[in-house]
């Protein structure tokens, strides 16, 4: 490699591509590293059989489709295909986010154009397992209009202009979160949603509940609006020329390619903005006023040094304020699930719990967000439990105020006030009991997670899969150690004894206090043992 | 410096071990020691970490009495009692660690006495990093024990450590702290009291001219900023030896002689250092024992003097180390 890049430049030879040097050399990283880590390689695996998996159920259905046609096959498609592309940008800032490999703050000090690196950047989002897939689903749309030959033809000419529809939206969305997150703005943005939601819960669902209700017969309409926007006119060309409206097919075409033009277009000037704001990063952030901050409220310990170290991180590092977005988006989100089965007040109680289960383990990538600054815990021998126990003490500062608001105004709402005691003490202790698997779960299974000075979108090939595993564990682990507060909940709620209500108060919480004295001993122990190694780990990640 | 890729952790099994290549004997050290070696290295090998460490057991166990007392001063330097005379600051026997198939550090032997100030060179990719990791706690050796002040540091990991500051090369810090609340950050870990922490994290900020930059986030400091903070966070609990990787790395040279005062006034209130660095004339100028490592082994180890036989440190390392050639470059690197 080296004797290579040491002898003489063959100027005179034909350049080769930068787009083509970029993503190989995009694919070159991503093979090595999951050559590093065999965790990572399972995952990419796994995930390309998923893909594999989704190809063919794609193709069945397509199929059936085909064979069905009727009046609802453009109709179906266009659906399909908008929630398809809105996925593209919605997806990666809900999960595992984006490869940042092409991070144009790499490239600063080379010679490279910022066209040749959106094209890199693009060309090899199309080389991924999602590009690859997209781009054939969309092609085999071609076999849902197989009674209209040149309906299919045309759908398979469309496919592309699918893909680039959705690998623009992603970078898009991508970029401008990214942008955003690495301001200091943005952080109070967020902080100001949050509230707004917190607020607007109530008057949202009051609302909501007596409007619109979303039945099957709403789709025809939607589909029609949205064969329209960018993220349905390429699905609705071929349908257009299946109904034998080659105008529609035209004009519905015309709205995909410009759809295409406006979003490279404001992608290129977010890029150019992210350029910019990348080289000047390290100036943005300044000086903090309060000298000690959260280091005044917590014990002068181990166990309290970290407890402030990590509330800071919560509040400073945008990584960590990702799991808590999810806080008041998700009662919202229960009561839309459960819209359209039967039930009052009983069902939304469960909202609480329902979006604990997603967050109350939140602290079990605590460790992989250290990075090696960890190293500041093995060098000083800091005992296992105190590091269990000062970033479960953290968490529950943000989380359990967090939760009895939410639980509070939504009982209040939704007239379950009778209910409370149950929702709480199920609540707390699923935070009691989610700290303890956490806390047992994070002191051997590392999150494959984005550097710290990385967009909190990065991602890491292979890592989708892992970060699943690992959230499923812990969801599963808290469901089962909840069960018993939760099904004494059910039956109360069932029931309406108001001792049952008020007993799962103190048998939630006594159960989870057991379940968190429990994990934090348990992986502290773990953690005595494994500290070194798991820093050898987390430098590999590095 | 090389951020370097640490391989799967492998537990092997010493039976493995003896079957392994990796296990070629290494032949005896024909270079000045400062003390001699307990034992042949093969034998270290083939007997990993749980061998007894001949000869230590005697040395009195006293961390427990390891100062809380206060820096009023200056220098961090009170030690309370002495550790009984010859224990050595820290003693290597038979490190070895290897990253996949690469052997990083091959079975090294060091004697830091007490009160040195104990210089470690080598070229890049020597094992330097790997070596200091290892007798710190933060890397597994796969072989060999390191022992500060006689306490091992692998069996007894918080005793050991209590004894040691260390600053590491090659990991982040928790950068989104102040500088002020990072060094606080360490002393709590240490299991300081918070009065004692707030006067030492004062005096360490002020002594490392810091005190302007203690509301900032580290985050935000230049890479010799960040060098000294990282040092503050390695003094604040007084230990009684401080391991240093790379500590002068990107520091201005004011801020170099300034620390330089700070580690010799450590040193003469009976404090050891051990520095790691690539600058010869620096070692030599600061140090008053060195050792150099190549490919993993130690190749020469004493006093400055004793190392560099009567020639500049840096001849004498470039003649033990090897790897000097003469050559311009590539042709086309002169032509345009």
């Amino acid at each position: 490699m080296a004797a290579q890049l040491l002898a003489p430049a063959p100027v005179t030879a034909k350049q080769p591509s930068i787009v083509r040097v970029l993503v190989k050399l995009r694919y070159q990283i991503m093979w090595n590293s999951l050559r590093r880590n065999t965790w990572q390689l399972v995952g990419a695996i796994i995930g390309a059989l998923y893909g594999l998996g989704i190809l063919g159920m794609a193709l069945v259905s397509l199929v059936v489709l085909g064979i069905n046609a009727d009046q609802y096959t453009g109709v179906i498609l266009i659906t399909v295909g908008s929630v398809l592309v809105l996925g593209w940008g919605i997806v990666p800032l809900a999960t595992a986010g984006a490869d940042r490999t092409l991070d144009p703050a790499r490239f600063a000090t080379f010679p490279i154009s910022q066209t040749s690196l959106r094209w890199g950047t693009l060309l090899a989002g199309a080389l991924g397992i999602p590009g690859i897939i997209t781009l054939l689903v969309s092609a085999l749309t071609a076999l849902a209009w197989i009674r209209s030959p040149l309906a299919a033809v045309v759908a398979v000419i469309c496919a592309p202009i699918a893909l680039v529809t959705c690998l623009l939206v992603s970078q898009l969305v991508l970029t401008l979160a990214t942008r955003l997150a690495m301001s200091r703005r943005y952080r109070e943005i967020i902080g100001t949603v949050l509230l707004v939601l917190i607020i607007l819960l109530g008057p949202l669902i009051a609302g909501l509940s007596g409007g619109i209700v979303l039945s099957i017969s709403l789709f025809p309409s939607i589909a029609a609006v949205a064969s329209w926007t960018p993220v349905g006119a390429v699905w609705a060309v071929p349908a257009a020329v299946a109904a034998g409206d080659p105008l529609g097919a035209i004009l519905h075409l015309l709205v995909a390619v410009a759809s295409v033009a406006v979003v490279y277009w404001l992608w290129q000037v977010a890029y150019a903005a992210s350029v910019n704001a990348s080289a000047t990063r390290s100036s943005s952030t300044g000086r903090v006023r309060d000298a000690r901050g959260p280091f005044r409220f917590f014990p002068a310990n181990p166990a309290g040094a970290i407890a402030a170290r990590c509330l800071i991180y919560w509040f400073r590092d945008p990584r960590y304020a990702r799991s808590l977005i999810l806080v008041p988006l998700m009662p919202f989100l229960f009561w839309f699930i459960t819209r359209q089965t039967e039930g009052g007040p009983e069902v939304l109680a469960f909202a609480t719990p329902f979006m604990l289960l997603f967050v109350a383990t939140a602290t079990f990538v605590d460790l992989a967000f250290d990075g090696t600054a960890f190293a500041a815990h093995v060098a000083h021998g800091v005992r296992g439990i105190d590091d269990r126990r000062g970033r479960a003490w953290a968490f529950m500062t943000l989380i359990v105020p967090m939760t009895i608001v939410i639980a509070v105004i939504v009982a209040v709402i939704s007239g379950g006030v009778h209910l409370l005691p149950a929702v709480l003490g199920v609540s707390l202790g699923m935070i009691l009991a989610g700290n303890g698997v956490s806390s047992v779960e994070s002191a051997f299974f590392l999150m494959p997670v984005p550097d710290p000075a990385d967009s909190p979108w990065a991602s890491k090939p292979g890592s989708g899969v892992l970060s699943l595993a690992g959230t499923f564990g812990s969801m599963g682990a808290l469901i089962v150690l909840s069960l018993p507060a939760l099904i004494l909940m059910i039956v109360g709620a069932v029931t309406g004894s108001a001792l049952l209500i008020w007993l799962t108060l103190p048998v939630g919480l006594g159960i989870g206090a057991l379940f968190y004295w429990i994990g934090v001993r348990w992986g502290g122990r773990i953690l005595d043992r494994t500290a070194p190694d798991m820093l050898t780990r987390l430098t590999k990640h590095a | 410096m090389i951020n370097r890729a640490i391989g799967v952790f492998r537990a092997i099994a010493p039976a493995t071990i003896r079957k392994d290549p990796m296990t070629d004997p290494i032949p005896p050290q024909g270079i000045p020691q400062p003390s001699p070696q307990p034992a042949a290295v093969p034998a270290q090998f083939a007997a990993g970490l749980d061998t007894p460490a001949p000869g230590t057991e005697a040395a009195p166990a006293q961390p427990a009495t390891v100062p809380a007392a206060d820096v009023a001063q200056a220098t961090p330097a009170p030690f309370g009692a002495q550790a009984a005379p010859g224990t050595p600051a820290m003693e290597i026997r038979g490190l070895a660690k290897r990253f996949g198939e690469k052997i990083a550090v091959n079975g090294i032997n060091l004697t830091i006495p007490q009160g040195s100030f104990y210089g470690l060179v080598g070229p890049n990719g020597a094992g330097k990093t790997t070596t200091l990791s290892m007798a710190t706690g933060l890397l597994r050796p796969e072989f060999g024990t390191a022992l500060i002040y006689g306490v091992d540091m692998w069996e007894n990991p918080v005793e050991a450590k209590r004894l040691v500051g260390n600053l590491a090369d090659g990991v982040r810090m928790f950068d989104r702290l102040t500088g002020q609340q990072l060094v606080t950050y360490h002393g709590l870990l240490s299991g300081l009291d918070a009065e004692t922490v707030a006067t030492r994290t004062t005096d360490l900020l002020g002594l490392l001219d810091l005190q302007q930059a203690a509301n900032t986030l580290v985050v935000d400091y230049s890479a010799g900023m960040t060098k000294k903070i990282a040092l503050a966070c390695a003094m604040i609990h007084a230990p009684r030896l401080l391991v240093l990787d790379e500590p002068f790395e990107s520091v201005d040279p004011v801020s170099a002689a300034n620390i330089r005062d700070i580690l010799h006034g450590y040193v003469a209130g009976g404090g050891t250092v051990i520095v790691s660095s690539h600058s010869m004339d620096l070692v030599e100028r600061m140090c008053d024992h060195v050792a150099v490592i190549a490919a993993g082994r130690v190749v020469a180890a004493g006093t400055v003097d004793e190392v560099r036989a009567g020639s500049t440190l840096e001849d004498r390392f470039v003649q033990l180390v090897g790897g000097r050639h003469q050559q311009e470059g590539p042709e086309w690197l002169r032509s345009f």
